[in-house]
């Protein structure tokens, strides 16, 4: 079963790695970067954002800034701490997904 | 030592030079479908073996890391991994322009030539879909790393005042 999403009412100040990631994402991702996290803060997402758990990683979640980049974060009481943010084409996602369905 | 993230640099960079040919830029005739079709098979039989040692190499590597240690301490490894994945992309994109030729000089769709194409298809994407989930798992072990070795740090309640942080060296 999948677990709630839960509220986001801060952010902690993001580390190096996660600068070094950020950095790295075309202008148009970095701008995505900041309205994913305002959506958050005010818990209005966008449509499209699939907001989720990460498969097997509790108090981790992602969403989606596009359809080929996605953002990674944990929360923990309330507090959402920036994990890692990268391309990530769902399609070779769903892919993986499928194949791991069809072998078990 | 940093003997697992080296792994996961090097395979991420050594895979797209190790794929070459067959010359997807050749021309595309109705009597040599034959041999375009041998080539594919071909093409796929040399690359399963050197994928499959990679994919092997890579999950050992995964594997035997240790959490302590960063997965990719310069980001290299994340970057070579992510180029072969745009590599394969393309490579997709080319067979898609195959296939159209193929059909353009009459191939019949039931000939060996699509059946041999889709095989190849199906391990570039196998290639990237496993390229990418390797990725991500560098980037979240040294993400969750990183933020444990960072305990104290500011909080931000607006998405201006983070994005500020961000910035900030």
């Amino acid at each position: 079963m999948r677990s709630r999403r839960p509220t986001v009412r801060e952010f902690v100040e993001p580390t190096g790695t996660f600068r070094r990631n950020a950095k790295r994402l075309p202008p148009l991702m970095q701008e995505e970067l900041g309205r994913a996290v305002d959506e958050l803060l005010k818990g209005e997402l966008s449509p499209g954002r699939n907001y989720e758990q990460l498969t097997n990683m509790p108090g981790v979640y992602s969403v989606r800034l596009s359809h080929s980049y996605r953002f990674v974060f944990g929360v923990t009481d309330g507090i959402a701490d920036p994990i890692a943010v990268g391309p990530h084409d769902q399609a070779y996602g769903d892919a993986v997904r499928r194949y791991r369905r069809r072998r078990n | 030592m940093l003997t697992q993230s080296n792994t996961i640099r090097d395979v991420g960079r050594a895979l797209p030079a190790l794929v070459s040919g067959p010359d997807l830029d050749v021309p595309v005739s109705a009597e040599l479908l034959d041999a375009h079709a041998t080539a594919l098979r071909e093409q796929y039989d040399n690359l399963l073996p050197v994928i499959d040692r990679a994919g092997g190499a890579l999950s050992r590597a995964m594997e035997k890391h240790d959490p302590e240690e960063t997965a990719d301490p310069e980001g290299e490894g994340a970057r070579a991994l992510e180029h072969t994945e745009a590599y394969f992309k393309h490579r997709r994109d080319e067979l898609g322009r195959l296939r159209a030729a193929f059909l353009n000089v009459g191939a019949s769709p039931s000939h060996d030539v699509f059946a041999a194409l889709d095989r190849l298809d199906n391990l570039y994407l196998w290639i990237v879909a496993t390229m990418q989930e390797v990725r991500w798992s560098v980037l979240i072990i040294d993400g969750v790393r990183d933020r444990a070795d960072s305990p104290a740090r500011r909080t931000f309640g607006t998405s201006s005042e983070w994005l500020a942080a961000l910035d900030a060296e």
